[in-house]
């Protein structure tokens, strides 16, 4: 029951500094790992997103959540086990439009694809 | 309120005013000297109490906010001066101390470059404060301090250090400040959930064995008298953490001891017997659980804690309920049952009876020629009339004092309890009675820890604080030697220690002192120390190898605590 596997954290915290340090302090402390780590800006203005992918426990995993609510600057912290996610790799590509004008025939296929 | 231009340092010390700041604990150096170029003009509003070492100003700010419950302030320099701080800092965490601690830092575009006392504070200080930031604009200064005192003193109080760079001090603003009363990413308050506490109400009314512990989230939040109240009608007894002593008063019916590795026999070995364990704000630290896989398996667990991290970090409550004591008590009151356990009571009172017997009788056989720690504890308590503020240093000494010292008043006691911290006790006490000057201020120190502080002697002489210093002399760093007497064979690897004539070293500073060795000396002593004005120190030569018992040993569940080795 207590074996170890993989969590996803998700976190929303102020993109200010330091707050990074003050989240991965609270693995690191523990001797936890962490596996990856992405931050992006959220959706909503100077808020980023934080996924951070972690080898724990269930009953761990539930109190480094709460440390991570703790800490000041963070807006929120999240946990699914890796069974409770369906994973697709997405790519994303920026291309010139101009390059796209000029192949029209690729546009219902990139459409296409998105639409999946 | 616009005033066109005002330094930054200025403005510190505005917001400081705003916050009804009117002492401040601090020591100069290169990045702070704007900050202390403006105090200078402030001396008719804000007290600034010159150290002899920045942790003696840390401890200082520490002992102020625990005898006040308003947040400690401290100025410091960059580097070393910063560095110096961090025991107290850290020491403060662990305590849930409210700190502001105001540190000066080199130029920012020096930032990271090794500039000369340039320090990683922020880096350093992360997993030691609630919050920390590094101010590098003027602009910034209102708006940061006054978050500063707001997190340092909501929710579970904790410090805070502000790093500011010379030049957000020496630069111009429009002094404008607005008090902090909500932040985006911080709720300190908790939304009190009703169903638990209805089923903690309906645990605690089919309790036949109902035992409840409080910490010093009775006293963070007030409520000292919700406590009183809410034993008082249902019953149940009661006993304290270490740094929940003096929410209740001692002579409480309902009070049945102190917890902990060497806390009172019958409140740890109750523990695995009681049938629901109510925890009111406190953490449930390893020095209280001992072994946690065996602690308190039988019972049902209501654990009442406002810092919600806390709950089920170390015990899994059957009841969780975050919130703030005085809240919840007020809220249990009108759903639980006037009862009576008395027949339970009186096994805590069969217990007192074992460790009296085992324990205590030795300690104050009035035959014995040497002085015991518990014969000079007790004696300060009564001569004190049991109202002092009870500051100890760490080690045997800090047990023995809070295990026989009485109170009758809330914040009475402080100690540095989670991080364990020698030096604490005298800058400490220094610090609680510049917050109360009404009260009593007693330090009780080991031989060991006094001279880890004993520099503050300096501010004690110049500023006329008027604490009186006890000190405990063994002859040991007491509390390592009974360790390696029990559990090392009784090598007594490095814990013998020489001091100094503790009474030719007051007297340098013009302190009044005395030293004893025997018991006819004790009261007499006591009371000149007592009554003298002004700062006064008595040395007291104890028994060498006393012990302190109970003991819970350290991986032992709390029901195997011992009365004797
Ligand atoms: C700063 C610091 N260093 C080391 C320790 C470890 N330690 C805990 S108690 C103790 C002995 C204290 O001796 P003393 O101050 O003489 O008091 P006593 O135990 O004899 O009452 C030591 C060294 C500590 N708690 N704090």
């Amino acid at each position: 029951m207590n074996a170890k596997k993989d969590f996803i954290i998700t976190s929303y915290v102020e993109n200010k500094i330091g707050i990074l340090y003050r989240v991965l302090n609270v693995f690191s402390r523990r001797m936890i790992n962490v596996e990856s780590l992405t931050v992006v800006e959220s959706e909503r203005k100077g808020i980023s997103k934080l996924t951070i992918v972690i080898e724990s426990e269930d009953n761990v995993v539930k109190q480094l959540v709460k440390h991570i609510e703790k800490q000041i600057g963070v807006m929120g912290a999240y946990v699914q086990s890796n069974n409770e996610i369906a994973m697709s790799k997405v790519s994303l590509y920026k291309m010139f439009t101009q390059s796209l004008a000029n192949h029209d025939d690729q546009l219902p296929i990139l459409e296409k694809q998105y639409v999946n | 309120m616009k005033s066109k231009t005002m330094t930054g340092s200025e403005a510190i010390i505005q917001c400081l005013l705003k916050e009804k700041v009117d002492t401040v604990f601090g020591y100069p150096g290169g990045a702070i000297m704007p900050v202390y170029d403006s105090i200078f003009d402030y001396q008719d509003k804000i007290r600034h109490i010159l150290t002899r070492h920045e942790q003696g100003l840390v401890h200082a700010a520490q002992g102020y906010a625990r005898v006040t419950g308003k947040a400690g302030v401290c100025i410091a320099t960059s580097g070393p001066g910063a560095t110096n701080l961090i025991t107290g800092i850290a020491d403060a965490m662990m305590d849930s101390t409210p700190l502001v601690c105001i540190i000066g830092q080199v130029p920012s575009p020096l930032l990271g470059t090794d500039a000369f006392q340039e320090a990683d504070i922020i880096g350093m200080t992360t997993p030691c404060t609630k919050w920390n930031y590094q101010i590098t604009s003027v602009d910034e200064i209102p708006e940061v301090l006054s978050k500063a005192f707001y997190i340092a003193n909501s929710g579970r109080p904790g410090p805070v250090v502000l790093m500011v760079t010379k030049n957000a001090q020496f630069d111009s603003l429009d002094f404008e400040y607005k008090k902090t009363t909500w932040m985006n990413s911080y709720k300190p308050e908790n939304y009190l959930d009703y169903n638990k506490i209805k089923k903690a109400a309906d645990l605690i009314n089919s309790a036949k064995k109902p035992y409840l512990l409080f910490g010093q989230g009775v006293v963070l939040s007030g409520a000292e008298n919700e406590l009183q109240a809410f034993l008082e009608k249902t019953g149940i007894p009661a006993a304290s953490t270490l740094l929940g002593l003096s929410a209740l008063p001692s002579d409480h019916p309902n009070y049945v001891g102190m917890l902990g590795m060497h806390g009172n026999y019958g409140p740890n070995l109750l523990t695995n017997e009681c049938d629901v364990l109510i925890g009111v704000g406190l953490r449930f630290d390893d020095r209280v659980t001992g072994n946690a896989s065996k602690y308190a398996k039988q019972a049902k667990i209501i654990h009442i804690e406002m810092d919600e991290s806390e709950l089920g970090k170390i015990v899994t409550p059957k009841v969780p309920v975050a919130g703030d004591a005085k809240e919840v008590l007020s809220a249990l009151m009108p759903l639980v049952h006037q009862s009576d356990h008395s027949t339970w009571m009186k096994e805590f009172r069969s217990c007192d009876v074992l460790e009296f017997d085992e324990v205590i009788k030795n300690e104050f056989d009035e035959s014995k020629e040497e002085l015991s720690m518990a014969y000079v504890c007790r004696k300060l308590s009564e001569a004190a009339d049991h109202n002092a503020v009870l500051v100890t240093d760490v080690g045997q000494h800090q047990m023995i004092a809070n295990r026989y010292f009485k109170f009758k008043n809330t914040r009475s006691v402080i100690t540095s309890g989670g991080l364990g911290t020698m030096g604490f006790a005298l800058p400490a006490a220094m610090g609680a009675k510049l917050g109360d000057d009404s009260r009593t201020v007693i330090s009780i120190a080991g031989d060991g820890g006094f001279q880890m502080t004993m520099q503050e002697l300096g501010t004690i002489a110049q500023h006329q604080i008027s604490v009186k210093m006890v000190i405990l002399n063994n002859h040991f760093l007491g509390m390592v030697r009974q360790w390696q007497e029990l559990f090392f064979e009784k090598r007594y690897s490095f814990t013998e220690i020489e001091s100094p004539d503790f009474v030719q070293i007051a007297q340098a500073y013009n302190i009044p002192a005395w030293s004893i060795s025997e018991k006819k000396d004790l009261e007499n002593k006591i009371n000149e120390m007592l009554s003298t004005e002004g700062p006064a120190l008595l040395e007291v030569k104890v028994e060498k190898e006393d012990n302190v018992f109970p003991m819970v040993p350290s991986g032992a569940a709390v029901n195997e605590v011992l009365l004797k080795p």
